[in-house]
């Protein structure tokens, strides 16, 4: 455990540089957020997916600093190293979705104390959900990045980042265009029933899934690799 | 003590980097590791170290295995790589508390040992700098303080003295000595065949994979030419290989 401690701690150092960096993007989501009352409610998505962008960057630190292959000389193992990574990335996604939960609700009441409207009507229920469902798609993407950094390196690893983007949003858009045009014959009620009963659940098993099934293929990927 | 058993290791298939390695390097020892560029040195470091899987044979550290027991191997030696331009982001301060966090260093001991090993080398007060503004010497430096920071009984380093200047390579060469003296093994490897041959207990010389002389200098020439140079056996050694 004290390996990983220090593998942690070794990448936090790195990202310490990022300090003023955070404070900024934070800040300009915040203002940004808050131009209307529902823009407001994707703060906390943007604020997870940022943090969770800079937590990637320890792979590039880790690259350009050529240290791989020294930190394999010290008394720790490859699967050690993918679990600091893992841990750090996951720490990571909820420290920028609380985050991004505290500061929607900071910027509500800012936003109703200069508009002189009282006592801002919070949604807690959708500002938690937005967190999640930010959460989801940061964990999603880390998910398919993490074991393609250990397979080509972080610098392509970035190139693959934006295409798999650009694929997503096209999948998505696709979702929504034969969603569109094509009727389907679904029990709305039921799915809308399991998905007000069970949506977090859900989510954070598949979120559990998506890190465990990328944690094995980073893992069988790096064991291989000299 | 360190125990190299019949290792190989090969990149290209039926070519091998290092053929059929065997060496020990015993406690209260300097023994330096010569050969010319592309001998096989670093790869053998490289497989002492952890760095590199062996194809075949084992390695051992104090008894333990560098691939059945790897991390108690691991916890026994301090390595310095070739090339000290790594974790260039952290400050010299936040590089040595990582690596005495990995080594399971005490506070006390951890706080102790940084004083005296970067005093000794002269950096104490560049530590709180990052190690990208340090310059090479300084960078090589920082990285032996971080192989020693465990007090380790074993010392792996590969070109050592490269960049450093009188004092420091003199303070190193002593603190080399003192560690052997305890007891303790010392492996490095070196291109300056006269710190080799002023310091050193023994040698082992690697040519394309094969180690063609294991020794003392004085075993060299007795079995060369008693009155021909260090350099010249060197080059006879390994070009008539």
């Amino acid at each position: 455990m004290n390996n990983i401690k220090g593998l942690i701690k070794k990448d936090l150092y790195n990202l310490s540089s990022y300090k003023m960096t955070v404070l900024v993007l934070v800040a300009f989501i915040a203002l940004f957020g808050s131009f209307s009352e529902d823009s407001i409610q994707f703060i906390p998505i943007a604020i997870s997916a940022a943090i969770g962008m800079i937590m990637l960057s320890t792979f590039n630190y880790d690259e350009s600093s050529k240290s791989e292959h020294y930190i394999l000389s010290l008394p720790t193992n490859k699967r050690e190293v993918i679990k600091s990574k893992y841990i750090l990335i996951i720490l990571g996604n909820i420290i920028g979705s609380i985050i991004g939960v505290i500061i929607t609700i900071l910027a509500a009441y800012i936003v109703a104390f200069i508009k002189k409207s009282g006592i801002p009507q919070i949604d807690y229920g959708l500002i938690f959900t937005y967190a999640l469902g930010g959460f989801f798609g940061v964990s999603l993407i880390e998910a398919i990045q993490i074991p393609s950094i250990y397979k080509w390196g972080a610098e392509k690893g970035r190139i693959q980042m934006f295409i798999l983007i650009f694929i997503l949003v096209m999948l998505i858009m696709g979702i929504v265009y034969i969603a569109g045009n094509i009727t389907f014959n679904i029990d709305l009620a039921f799915l809308e029933n399991l998905f007000g009963k069970y949506g977090v659940l859900l989510e954070v098993l598949m979120i559990c899934l998506m890190y465990f099934i990328s944690y094995k293929v980073s893992n069988k990927i790096y064991k291989n690799k000299e | 003590m360190i125990e190299i058993k019949n290792v190989s290791k090969s990149y290209v298939k039926d070519v091998k980097s290092v053929d059929s390695l065997n060496l020990e390097i015993k406690n209260g020892e300097i023994f330096g590791f010569l050969g010319p560029n592309g001998a096989g040195k670093t790869t053998t470091i490289r497989m002492i170290t952890g760095i590199l899987e062996p194809d075949g044979g084992d390695i051992l550290v104090d008894g333990y295995s560098i691939r059945s027991n790897p991390i108690e191997a691991k916890k026994r030696f301090g390595f310095v790589p070739d090339n000290p331009d790594i974790f260039l982001k952290l400050k010299g301060i936040e590089y040595l508390n990582f690596l005495a966090e990995i080594y399971n260093v005490p506070i006390e001991k951890r706080v102790e040992r940084i004083e005296n090993l970067t005093k000794k080398f002269e950096i104490y007060q560049n530590l709180n700098s990052t190690i990208e503004s340090y310059s090479h010497g300084m960078r090589q430096k920082i990285v032996i303080c971080g192989a020693l920071i465990s007090n380790p009984k074993n010392w792996i380093l590969d070109e050592p003295m490269t960049g450093l200047d009188p004092k420091s390579s003199f303070d190193l060469k002593e603190m080399m000595r003192e560690h052997t003296k305890k007891g303790n093994a010392v492996f490095f490897s070196t291109h300056i065949l006269d710190v080799a041959e002023r310091l050193c207990d023994r040698v082992g010389i690697i040519n394309k994979g094969k180690l063609v002389f294991v020794g003392t200098f004085e075993e060299m020439k007795a079995k060369f030419k008693e009155e021909t140079s260090l350099e010249e056996l060197f080059l006879e050694i390994t070009e008539n290989d």
